[in-house]
């Protein structure tokens, strides 16, 4: 039984368990799709104010460079002519602010009256003192410089592309050029400053949310400014790097094209199994900085997060299915002890104790169908015993009522050389209503046979009365019509149930054959092969005062007479069909001569009935008497 | 026996179908029980279509008899087959009931 209960318990939380795996499994995929998205959005923008954040820091650098650019422009302007005065401005502005470690002031041609250069020029030199001197020489010619012709052409000013000073501070190098212009608007001068990059590649190493997120700053042809390591700067260009990328990598040409476009935003590009995004700015100077990141890192975090997730659902599942094990195991407990106590009552033992339920829910409902079960069936065993009891008992007493009755039949039935008497009685029930009876005294034999109308107890009891009676009155010598007249009177008395008699009763002389004989409402007698005539007279006990009559015949020697009841000629067939008076007849024409002896003839008697009826149920008892005169 | 019972203003007409034997003579009595309740029955009993009666048939006929006789009625049974007339013949109770 417990193998049993322990599956369903566990069948049920497994079930449970499946289910909520499901539930389980989908909220963690909703869960983890969208947190993914959330995050890496706000990774994205994240990363996008870092990089605007990075570019204002730049950006500050950048301004103060060309505010004291624009200051010294405005002395320049002031002092034009003062030659002296022009190396002082260059000197004073490298001195004053620190990021910048060249200023020159590159003059015209001819600007001095026969000095085809004139470029008062100051630096930072190797040993830190700021050296001063004049820049343009046929061998440093720096008209062609790009620094002088693009602001001098454009006439507005401009950072230079970055370039690697090989003679003078030997760093990577940008230089802010200015144009002075005079009344007409003619460029006469550019003012430039020159600072180094290396500290921008410093600032933008720092900047690094990601392990292996970059920040890096390109001009605006794409040239690197700044990239995660100084030595891959030489020459090198955004578009160069795309160039070498293998064909695996996709969306880095569309990346680094939107990167160099001006505009800011963000996009996505993979370099082999690496999927990365890249946030962009561009600087007022025109520069463009951009930050990649790695989506794995990016997602790190949230990949952690879901780990966790997952452990503290498996976890949650393992209590669940726990806890649903042992409450489905608590709750179908009394389960298994019903089947104990059904097996119990099953082998007979009523007051088996059904376990106690606390809850009134389904299992209580059970208990209580299973108690009322149980006292049904005490309650239906002990009918069942006191009826059996009482069937018994009352069967015994039939049995002992059938005794006395057959008891009280006379068996001594005459057989000599004048006269052969036999008689039958077979009731249906235990106990009839049909009744025989003979008596043979000196040389007159009288004999009687009646039906009681019903049959079973009440029939029997008015049976036995009305045979005492007959008996009693024909004691006295009275005549037949006399005895039946005084019988009828006695049975009217009191008979309220309406029960009647019918009744045969004749006396012989064995001597002369004189036969007397009374009707009393009975079936007609058979005397040789044909019924004999009679007066029907009336039933006994239907009417008092009734004054029966008697009648005489003469009987030869050799006469066989059978007398009946009517569960002879109503003896049924299955099919209601009835033995009735036309078969009677016949076999007293053709087989009554065949019998040796009024036994014989009663016997064939009854088992021409009985061949007849085919064996259905016997209804009506039957008598039968047969009478040989000799 | 299906018994069924007719008003007819002072006149019952009780008609009686089938066969009257053991197994229902028990059911005939509490069929025709109210009819033993009226004050001054008037009874014809339709037997026409009656195919049997037996001894306790004829013991509840002889009641409904009695009865009415002691009530100051009339019961008439008519339209008799002649094999259940002959019962009554036999038992002498065609002397006391009257048929037609």
């Amino acid at each position: 039984m417990s193998g049993t209960d322990k599956s369903f318990s566990a069948r049920l939380s497994l079930n449970i368990l499946l289910i909520t795996s499901v539930l389980f499994v989908t909220a963690i995929a909703v869960a983890a799709i969208s947190s993914h998205k959330l995050i890496a959005d706000e990774a994205t923008k994240s990363a996008q104010h870092l990089l605007n954040s990075t570019i204002g820091d730049i950006e500050k650098t950048l301004q103060g460079v060309e505010t004291s650019i624009e200051a010294a422009a405005w002395l320049v302007e002031e002092h034009k002519n003062d030659v002296d005065y022009l190396y002082h401005i260059t000197s004073k502005t490298v001195e004053e602010n620190p990021d910048i470690i060249g200023c020159a002031i590159a003059f015209h041609e001819y600007y001095l009256p026969g000095e085809y250069f004139f470029s008062p020029y100051s630096c930072v030199g190797s040993t830190g003192q700021i050296e001063t001197m004049q820049l343009g020489t046929p061998q440093n010619n720096y008209f062609f410089a790009d620094w002088y012709q693009i602001p001098s052409l454009m006439g507005e000013p401009s950072w230079s592309e970055p370039y690697f000073d090989e003679g003078g501070a030997k760093v990577l190098m940008s230089t802010y050029s200015y144009p002075l212009k005079d009344e007409s608007g003619n460029v006469y001068a550019v003012l430039t400053a020159d600072i180094p990059l290396y500290w921008m590649s410093d600032l933008l190493a720092e900047v690094k949310p990601y392990p292996s997120s970059t920040v890096s700053l390109v001009s605006r042809s794409g040239s690197f400014v700044t990239i995660g390591s100084f030595e891959e700067l030489a020459g090198e260009t955004l578009f160069s790097m795309v160039d070498r990328s293998s064909d695996k990598d996709k969306g880095l040409k569309e990346a680094a094209m939107k990167i160099i476009s001006g505009e800011s935003g963000v996009c996505r590009f993979s370099r082999g199994t690496k999927i990365s995004f890249v946030v962009y700015g561009t600087l007022q100077n025109g520069w463009h900085a951009y930050m990649t990141c790695d989506y794995k890192e990016v997602l790190a975090r949230t990949s952690e997060m879901h780990m966790i997730l997952i452990l503290i659902g498996l976890l949650g599942l393992l209590i669940l299915f726990i806890l649903c094990y042992l409450t489905i195991r608590r709750l179908t407990k009394p389960l298994t002890e019903f089947s104990a106590s059904a097996l119990s009552i099953a082998e007979g033992n009523f007051n088996t104790s059904l376990p106690e339920i606390k809850h009134d829910d389904e299992i209580k409902q059970l208990r209580n169908s299973f108690e009322f079960m149980q006292t049904s069936l005490t309650e239906y065993i002990r009918d069942l015993k006191e009826t059996t009891a009482a069937n018994e008992r009352f069967e015994s007493e039939l049995n002992i009522a059938n005794a006395i009755q057959m008891s009280m039949l006379p068996k001594n039935f005459p057989q000599n050389d004048r006269l052969g008497m036999y008689a039958m009685l077979k009731p249906a029930r235990e106990v009839g209503g049909d009744l025989y009876d003979f008596m043979v005294k000196d040389n007159m034999a009288y004999f009687t046979v009646g039906d009681v109308s019903g049959k079973g107890v009440p029939a029997s009891m008015f049976m036995a009365i009305t045979r005492f009676m007959i008996r009693f009155t024909l004691g006295m010598g009275l005549p037949l019509n006399e005895v039946i007249n005084r019988v009828n009177n006695s049975v009217c008395d009191g008979n309220d149930t309406g029960m009647f008699v019918t009744l045969f009763i004749g006396s012989v002389n064995l001597d002369t054959g004189e036969f007397h004989y009374c009707n009393a409402g009975h079936n007609p007698v058979v005397v040789n092969g044909e019924f004999l005539p009679a007066v029907p007279n009336l039933a006994i006990g239907v009417w008092p005062g009734f004054q029966y009559q008697e009648q005489v015949a003469k009987l030869e020697r050799g006469t066989r007479i059978i007398i009946y009841t009517d569960g002879v000629t109503e003896a049924e067939r299955e099919d209601k069909a009835q033995y009735g008076e036309d078969r009677l007849l016949k076999w007293a024409n053709a087989s009554i001569e065949t019998c040796k002896s009024a036994e014989e003839a009663c016997q064939s008697l009854m088992d021409s009935v009985h061949e007849f009826t085919e064996g259905n149920a016997q209804n009506d008892d039957i008598t039968i008497m047969t009478i040989k005169i000799k | 026996m299906d018994v069924s019972i007719e008003k007819n203003g002072a006149k019952t007409l009780v008609k009686l179908v089938g066969r009257l034997d053991t197994t229902n003579a028990d059911q005939f009595q509490n069929d025709i029980a109210p009819l033993m309740a009226d004050a001054a029955p008037d009874f014809e009993l339709d037997c026409t279509d009656m195919e049997y009666t037996s001894s306790q048939g004829l013991r509840l006929f002889l009641m409904l008899q009695k009865t009415v006789s002691s009530k100051g009625g009339s019961m008439v049974m008519c339209n008799m087959k002649p094999q259940v007339k002959e019962v009554f013949d036999i038992t002498g109770f065609s002397n006391i009931i009257k048929i037609i």
